[in-house]
């Protein structure tokens, strides 16, 4: 049998899945105890109930609590507003709303991507914003190494480990002539090294209402995407299943996700074909992740990226 | 009254304008169809619709109906959820412990929706040699936990079509002698829910929708030739389900140059209902029987 927990999430293994029978035979057991004893040994519960504190004692508890909470989150802001020698330098531009995430996380405000990405779904237009990527990536300083980049309706957000000094500044600069509200957070790994997480969004994005197609010809655009990519050069292509967004105005989008795996100069080149076809097709997002492994020298950027076309009802 | 030892679970499939629902009960004697009914919709059942007031409305209203004329037992309830709304990737396994690999299986997870992964539950099927990531917009998922609470379900499931397919086909026996590659195919009236199995491992999903200007046999042939593709095309049987799958099942067993064979998630079954039911006919609930199966195994 094949099952998947996609509600009831947590409902894995023996006890998860037998847990409330389990609880309830214990309980019955229990109870069938406490039926046993009760009559019998009346004294030994007098001397359990005797030995329950009295309530003057037991309120004090939750204040302790309480307080020990208090400290423990007074200890914690400390540990943040000192940076014990973690964070260098946390950077914020006044529009920003970024949450300081842990080192391993990507600083992203969630709610908002979320947000984004649920606009995008109701518009009928396209942003161009992915196609520079690549540009993006060429902008950073050559002492680092990119461990992410991705660009969801015009927004960018890259994962970045730096070796040396880190001159936040000048990265931001770099990066300044493609992107605006610059939000950028560094951490130190060691004394050599730190990780950048940067977030931006497309300076004056330029977009365009993708003409309508019907699903024929949606499919032969779709055929034609996969072609290009392979034709590019870029490996292990999977052209994913077709999901359809649906718009509460307007048509109706069909998106396809082509994965794979090429060099920067092929995956420009396969965007630069997709971007040539911007009038009916558009790249709803893209992600970067270079390749880790011996055989990566060529072949080192794994691609995620969706295409959508809208369909005239 | 249910007796002790004995479980019903209830098993909606809803496409397009149709429902299909399956109930049965599992006894000590074995399991047993309690009710099979096949209903119109009012509404078309897309999962973006269900969290709409007026849609989730009209399905109440049609569920209880069915519900009250054939006595179902809504408390043990799995929805099959529009294929629409579901990403399965498969993805090759790292060397480890299942730990390990569930952790390998999130991080593919995780680029595939970065940024978004807290809109999705995400959670994953291991096999031997791969793994499939399962996503489903919670978006999605809260509409179908609306309108079963609104029905008055207990506990309400929900599960991908295609798996619930394979599961249909797994209580009916089919599993025990499988080897090589097979396709399960389950057609509805306007889509297709097809999974690739390779030596009884569910290796691939995939699902096809064609419109009234479509021909819905070139759509079908198109969907499951990329499907086989992932196994160079060489393919033993395909599995047929659903409306009219003795002409399309042949054809497309033609195409395909395999045996066919029908999935008939009755079976194995005991009792009265359905059983003077051509397999034909049965296997139009392969798909609700599946999610039975599950909620019976819970």
């Amino acid at each position: 049998m094949i099952r998947v927990e996609l509600i009831h999430g947590n409902r894995r293994g023996w006890f998860a899945q037998n847990g409330l029978w389990f609880s309830a035979i214990l309980s019955a057991a229990v109870v069938c105890v406490l039926l046993y004893y009760l009559p019998m040994e009346s004294d030994l519960m007098k001397d359990s109930f005797r030995s329950v504190r009295s309530p003057a004692e037991t309120v004090k508890h939750p204040v302790q609590n309480e307080e020990k909470v208090r400290e423990t989150l007074s200890e914690s802001s400390e540990g943040i507003s000192d940076g014990q020698g973690q964070i260098v330098e946390r950077r914020r531009t006044p529009a920003d709303t970024m949450y300081a995430a842990p080192a391993h996380e990507f600083p992203v405000d969630r709610a908002e991507v979320v947000a984004t990405a649920a606009s995008y779904a109701q518009s009928i237009e396209s942003t161009k914003a992915c196609f520079s990527a690549i540009d993006i990536v060429k902008q950073l300083p050559p002492n680092s190494q990119l461990e992410l980049v991705s660009c969801i309706a015009g927004r960018f957000q890259l994962s970045v480990f730096v070796t040396g000094d880190v001159a936040i500044a000048s990265v931001e600069e770099g990066l300044s002539e493609h992107l605006e509200q610059i939000a950028s957070t560094v951490r130190k790994t060691d004394e050599q090294s730190a990780h950048l997480s940067l977030s931006g969004e497309e300076k004056s994005a330029r977009k365009t209402v993708l003409e309508t197609l019907n699903s024929a010809r949606a499919k032969a655009l779709f055929a034609e995407v996969e072609y290009w990519a392979d034709l590019c050069g870029i490996d292990d292509i999977d052209l994913g299943e077709q999901s359809v967004i649906p718009a509460e105005e307007g048509p109706a989008r069909w998106r396809r996700r082509l994965v794979g795996t090429g060099s920067y100069g092929q995956i420009q080149s396969f965007l630069d074909r997709v971007s040539a076809r911007g009038n009916v097709a558009a790249l709803g997002e893209l992600i970067l992740t270079p390749v880790s492994g011996a055989d990566s020298y060529n072949k080192a950027v794994r691609i995620s990226s969706a295409i959508d076309v809208s369909i005239g009802q | 009254m249910l007796g002790f030892g004995e479980k019903t679970a209830t098993g909606i499939h809803l496409s397009g304008y149709r429902g299909w629902l399956v109930s049965m009960s599992r006894r000590r004697s074995g399991t047993e169809p309690l009710a099979l009914v096949e209903f119109d919709l009012p509404v078309c059942a897309n999962a973006p619709d269900l969290a709409e007031t007026d849609v989730q409305a009209q399905l109440v209203d049609v569920l209880r109906e069915v519900g009250e004329e054939y006595e179902v037992d809504f408390s043990n309830t799995c929805f099959a959820l529009d294929p629409n709304v579901v990403i399965v990737k498969r993805s090759a396994l790292i060397a480890g412990s299942e730990r390990e690999m569930r952790e390998h299986m999130q991080w593919e997870a995780e680029q595939f929706l970065v940024g978004e992964q807290d809109a999705f539950s995400v959670d994953y099927v291991l096999e031997s040699e791969w793994g499939l990531f399962v996503a489903v917009r919670r978006s999605a998922l809260a509409g179908y936990l609306a309108l079963g609470k609104r029905v008055g379900m207990r506990r309400v499931d929900v599960d991908v079509p295609a798996f619930a397919l394979y599961n249909a086909a797994d209580g009916a026996g089919v599993f025990s002698s499988i080897a090589g590659s097979e396709v399960l195919v389950y057609g509805a009236e306007s889509e297709a829910y097809m999974l690739l199995v390779d030596q009884g491992e569910a290796m691939q999903v995939a699902h096809c929708r064609w419109s009234e200007d479509d021909n819905a046999m070139d759509v079908l042939w198109g969907g499951v030739d990329r499907l086989v593709g992932a196994v160079g095309g060489r393919i033993e049987c395909v599995r047929c389900a659903g409306g009219s799958v003795e002409g399309w099942g042949v054809e497309l067993a033609d195409h395909l140059q395999c045996e066919m064979a029908l999935v008939d998630p009755l079976a194995e079954m005991v009792g009265e209902v359905a059983s003077d039911w051509d397999p034909a006919r049965r296997s139009e609930y392969a798909i609700a029987a599946g999610l039975v199966q599950r909620g019976l195994a819970f």
